[in-house]
């Protein structure tokens, strides 16, 4: 039978990669588990096999050595690795060692083990399957549903392989935890360089109070302008949203930030120029300035 | 001696799809990947303080023969580039970009640090610094938000991942990739621009290197599909869109129906 393995920090995406695998013809995968017991438990109540990486190393990324052993002697088909930083590090290492490319991001998987992707920041989309074994995909949340309870898998303890060179977290510490959850957000008003000032979020906030929905934005007023956290970024490298509202105020539409809420249900884009991209993204295509058409539209929506 | 990798990207809005929906990078203008300028900065303001040479190093097409591209880099920061040339590496997969990086990397001496960008501008796969990496067999670790200074053969950074940030030990000769808001890649000035001509620039070809096959099958390349919207207009004072907005909202219920 298929041999998947799945890896992840998170319960809910271990969730989804277990179930993912299922849909590969991997009723039971193995999932690999770095040092967390409670997570360990959790992928066996779904029925997976887990190896269990025990302590020793300093950080998730040190256990490369680890889980090449394993590869090595138990042969799995293919790994999916959750789309987080960590994942990502452990997964282009291992890509290495076997020869392969890490297929990262994947939107769709066939069974087969050929992948999908975004590229040229979503002007394209190339299919690619790995030539060698395994084969490495990396998912991000809402690739799969998540997976059901099943019986109890076993947990198999695997001891810490200590690598050539360790990398040491002398301390680590939480962020603060992100007000936005875009990606589940059901209504997101989203800000772009036609805003001309941080302290205009201000008018953009009561809008989206209003609608009961989350504030976004494009890179530049997250990477650069410093506006916003990286993580209310929408686009190819931030994040993939898919809310029944989208407002775009002030935002151009390149590609690149498209591609990002191009799932939307109902699109109204709010701009000075009728022709810009985002016009050809939207709905409803509101030709005026956003300091006029914002403040009328949050008077008309208090009256109502 | 700080390496910086980069990569020449076609312009995304230059990448044009056919009526086929093949995807066509004849018309492509080219260009240095945005985070791969960040990444230069980051090199170069590290080098500042431990006063190392920076090389830039690419693996690329022909593109790497463009003068502006090549002043593109040689005016923010680096001292000379080393460029590896074929024409099968302008799509090449990470893992056999990172093969010809590394192969590149072994000839070059007391390499300390090889700084990377977050992603390439083209693919975005954020893979190749953590292959080259494990292909040197060094230290290869991503998401690295702050270089703070390079003491006794350790690099101390400060890594962020999506939930935390870790302050970590690096020992080199490692490689790292930086996330894209690490600093603000810088403009250049004209001074740089000039003197950026006259760097030694070594160019190689990849066959000098060893024979390199991809590592995966590209299937096929395509326009992605795209949504069908409405594109309705809405024009007229502030007054009358906000009320044509107001009414699509409420007909769709997102706001309660008034008057």
């Amino acid at each position: 039978m298929t041999n998947i393995w799945v890896n992840a920090t998170k319960k809910s995406i271990l969730s989804e990669l277990i179930a993912g695998a299922a849909s590969l013809g991997c009723k039971n995968c193995d999932a690999i588990v770095i040092k967390d017991a409670d997570l360990a438990e959790y992928a066996a109540s779904l029925g997976s096999d887990v190896y269990l990486l025990g302590d020793g190393g300093s950080m998730a990324e040190s256990y490369v050595d680890t889980i090449f052993e394993l590869i090595n002697k138990e042969k799995p088909e293919g790994l999916l690795f959750e789309a987080s930083v960590t994942c990502r590090a452990i997964a282009g290492r291992l890509a290495a060692k076997i020869g392969t490319t890490a297929l990262a991001d994947v939107k769709h998987i066939s069974e087969d083990f050929s992948t999908r992707h975004l590229i040229y920041g979503g002007g394209a989309i190339r299919t690619m399957k790995s030539r060698e074994k395994p084969f490495i995909a990396i998912f991000g949340a809402g690739s799969f549903n998540p997976a059901a309870t099943m019986d109890n898998g076993r947990i198999i303890e695997v001891p810490f392989v200590k690598p050539n060179w360790e990398i040491k977290v002398t301390s680590e510490s939480n962020k603060p935890v992100a007000t936005a959850n875009l990606k589940s957000a059901a209504r997101i008003v989203a800000v772009g360089l036609g805003l001309k000032d941080a302290a205009d979020l201000a008018m953009i906030n009561e809008l989206a109070g209003l609608l009961e929905a989350e504030v976004g934005c494009t890179r530049p007023i997250a990477e650069g302008l410093d506006w916003m956290g990286r993580e209310a970024y929408i686009g190819i490298s931030g994040q993939f949203v898919k809310p029944d509202l989208y407002i775009a105020a002030g935002i151009s539409g390149q590609v690149h930030h498209v591609v990002g809420m191009t799932d939307s249900k109902t699109v109204i884009s709010i701009n000075k120029d009728p022709d810009c991209a985002m016009m050809r993204s939207a709905d409803y295509c509101a030709v005026g300035d956003l300091y006029e058409i914002i403040p009328a539209l949050i008077n008309k929506l208090k009256e109502e | 001696m700080i390496v910086v990798c980069y990569k020449l990207v076609p312009d995304v809005p230059t990448v044009k799809a056919a009526p086929d929906d093949s995807i066509s990078l004849k018309d492509a203008e080219w260009t240095v990947g945005e985070y791969d300028l960040v990444a230069a900065e980051a090199a170069a303001q590290l080098a500042a303080k431990t006063g190392e040479k920076i090389i830039g190093l690419s693996a690329g097409s022909a593109q790497l023969e463009n003068t502006k591209l090549r002043k593109n880099m040689l005016s923010r920061g680096c001292d000379e580039l080393f460029l590896v040339q074929d024409e099968e590496l302008a799509t090449a997969d990470s893992n056999m970009t990172a093969r010809v990086l590394a192969a590149a990397l072994k000839t070059m001496q007391d390499v300390s640090l090889v700084v990377c960008g977050e992603g390439s501008g083209d693919m975005y796969f954020r893979q190749v610094g953590l292959q080259v990496g494990e292909m040197l067999n060094v230290p290869a670790i991503n998401g690295i938000s702050k270089i703070k200074n390079v003491e006794n053969g350790i690099l101390y950074a400060v890594r962020s991942t999506e939930g935390t940030v870790q302050d970590i030990e690096i020992p080199l000769p490692a490689v790292i990739t930086i996330t894209a808001d690490i600093c603000q890649s810088r403009i250049p000035r004209l001074q740089d621009i000039m003197k950026a001509g006259k760097k030694p620039v070594e160019t190689h070809m990849m066959e000098e290197y060893g024979e390199f096959s991809p590592s995966v099958i590209t299937v096929s390349t395509k326009a992605p599909e795209t949504t069908e919207r409405k594109n309705i207009p809405f024009t007229g004072t502030a007054d009358e869109i906000a009320n044509a907005i107001a009414e699509v909202l409420v007909k769709n219920g997102f706001a309660k129906g008034g008057a």
